[in-house]
């Protein structure tokens, strides 16, 4: 009891300290996470609108394999990014194996499916809501599309927070394709199992703290989100 | 475009059937009037059907229905439905409007604007433009969803029943909507159970029982002295479902 109380106290100092090393590894996690989640979004969110409304060949191929891709392993998906970035893959000229590129690439397929499958969801469920009174206004298709993605703002900020979630906490796939470098790709969940693995428990107790405290903001976020969304009738 | 000797609606054949059962039969309707055509009926008679299937909400089983001497799926149609139950989406009442609403541009101008607060202010939620509109009250969902088909100016207007749950004030009030809206040339179809309204709006009425049309007449025969034995019944109010 006394060693892990040492180890709290000593992780809450680096933090309240502002440990430049912890808050440079915190900063780089951020950043690559946000880029790969909104570059997923730009992507998952009108593809996940389109699979919910029309009803082409192939669709529910292609539900299909992004409902699997779902919960796809990621060191799996970490070692399909390095069979593609090493140098005699077929994306390696492009040398970005071990930088933060290669773990947004990574991140960016592990959140892509969970995006537009969840949106295709809420965009099915939206679209027989509503085609009724699509069909009685005439409503035209790129007006519809507006609707959609308006309409189920809240469920796609939810969506959002979901993909973070797996982006920020996720340490197979980034230790894969980024290498845990320090100053250049050492994420914190790769620096968490890393120091843990040296012993150098406080810096990896700050990170875990950090990261505990991320995941719970954006809880805290999705919770008052439902409540907002309740209390003005957009549920 | 459109010739003016072509009925409004011309229905052949239509049927629609569910499971093996036949819902709505129409082997000739024909609505060449200018005004109001009301629609009565027991409730399941299959009124908010034949309305459906004049939208294109429901495809018919058999069968053609031709507005405006074009089949229904043609672009230059400009036709809208209130439906019974109002559909509202997860915005505002003003979102409401102008989401659905067909503009000139991918943006709202200032007139378009205005004309879309004109007519909410008329139907009287001019002071409830960004509340939510699910949390209107029942009354005020049915304006609002008149609201929407009322603004583009169509040439045919389906309603169903869209003074169901409205007081009494607020129903003249529609009435006088519907009228003005008849009167700047739309072919108005209305769907209800008020047979005093059917008479204050009616030019022409029909009786719709058992998935069957059981009488197409003028307003004042169809009231004062009805043909069939459905329609003197429903008058009375002795027909059962
Ligand atoms: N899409 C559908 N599929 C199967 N059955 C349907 C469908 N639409 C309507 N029906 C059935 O057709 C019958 C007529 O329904 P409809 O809604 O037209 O009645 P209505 O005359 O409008 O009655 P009300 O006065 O209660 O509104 C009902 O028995 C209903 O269950
Ligand atoms: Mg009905």
């Amino acid at each position: 009891m006394q060693f892990i109380n040492e180890t709290l106290s000593l992780a809450w100092g680096l933090i309240l300290g502002f440990d430049s090393k912890v808050f440079e590894i915190v900063w780089l996690s951020l950043k690559v996470s946000l880029t790969s989640l909104i570059l997923s979004c730009l992507f998952a969110i009108p593809l996940g609108i389109i699979l919910g409304v029309y009803k082409f060949v192939g669709r529910n191929f292609v539900v299909l394999i992004l409902n699997t891709l779902m919960g796809l392993p990621p060191v799996v998906v970490g070692l399909s990014v390095y069979l593609l970035l090493s140098r005699s893959g077929p994306m390696g000229w492009m040398n970005f194996l071990y930088t933060p590129y290669a773990m947004i690439i990574a991140q960016f397929i592990l959140i892509f499916p969970i995006i537009s499958s969840l949106t295709c969801q809420k965009v099915e469920e939206l679209n027989s809501e509503y085609k009724d009174l699509f069909v009685s206004l005439r409503v035209k298709k790129t007006q519809q599309f507006l609707i959609f993605f308006l309409d189920s703002r809240f469920a796609l900020l939810t969506i959002f927070l979901a993909g973070f979630g797996r982006a920020i906490s996720e340490v197979g796939a980034v230790i894969i394709v980024g290498g845990n470098i320090d100053h250049v790709t050492r994420m914190m969940t790769t620096a968490i199992a890393m120091h843990t693995s040296q012993g150098d428990l406080s810096l990896a107790m700050a990170l875990g703290i950090i990261l505990l405290l991320i995941a719970l903001t954006v809880n805290l976020l999705v919770f008052s989100l439902r409540l907002f969304v309740k209390r003005y009738g957009y549920d | 475009m459109t010739n003016k000797k072509e009925p409004k609606i011309e229905i052949k054949d239509l049927k629609f059937c569910h499971n093996g059962k036949v819902l709505l039969c129409v082997d000739y309707l024909r609505i060449d009037s200018p005004g109001i055509t009301v629609i009565v009926g027991p409730n399941g008679a299959g009124k908010s059907l034949l309305l459906k299937l004049i939208q294109g909400i429901e495809l018919p089983s058999a069968g053609q229905i031709r507005l405006n001497g074009l089949p229904i799926s043609d672009k230059r149609q400009s036709q809208s439905m209130v439906l019974q139950t109002p559909i509202l989406m997860r915005l505002s009442v003003y979102q409401n409007m102008s989401m659905c609403f067909e503009r000139k541009n991918f943006f709202i101008s200032a007139s378009e604007k205005q004309k879309i607060i004109d007519i909410l202010s008329r139907v009287g939620l001019g002071k409830k433009l960004s509340a939510p509109a699910k949390l209107l009250s029942g009354g005020e969902k049915q304006k609002l969803s008149l609201a929407r088909s009322l603004i583009s100016n169509p040439s045919i207007l389906l309603v169903d029943e869209p003074t169901s749950t409205i007081d009494p004030n607020t129903t003249m009030l529609i009435e006088g909507l519907i009228k003005d809206q008849s009167k700047k040339g739309t072919k108005i179809i209305f769907v209800t159970h008020d047979i005093n309204q059917a008479f204050r709006l009616a030019s022409d009425a029909i009786m719709i029982y058992q998935g069957k049309i059981v009488e197409q007449e003028n307003v004042i025969s169809f009231f004062e002295n009805p043909k069939s034995d459905f329609t003197k019944n429903y008058l009375a109010g002795k027909l059962l479902v």
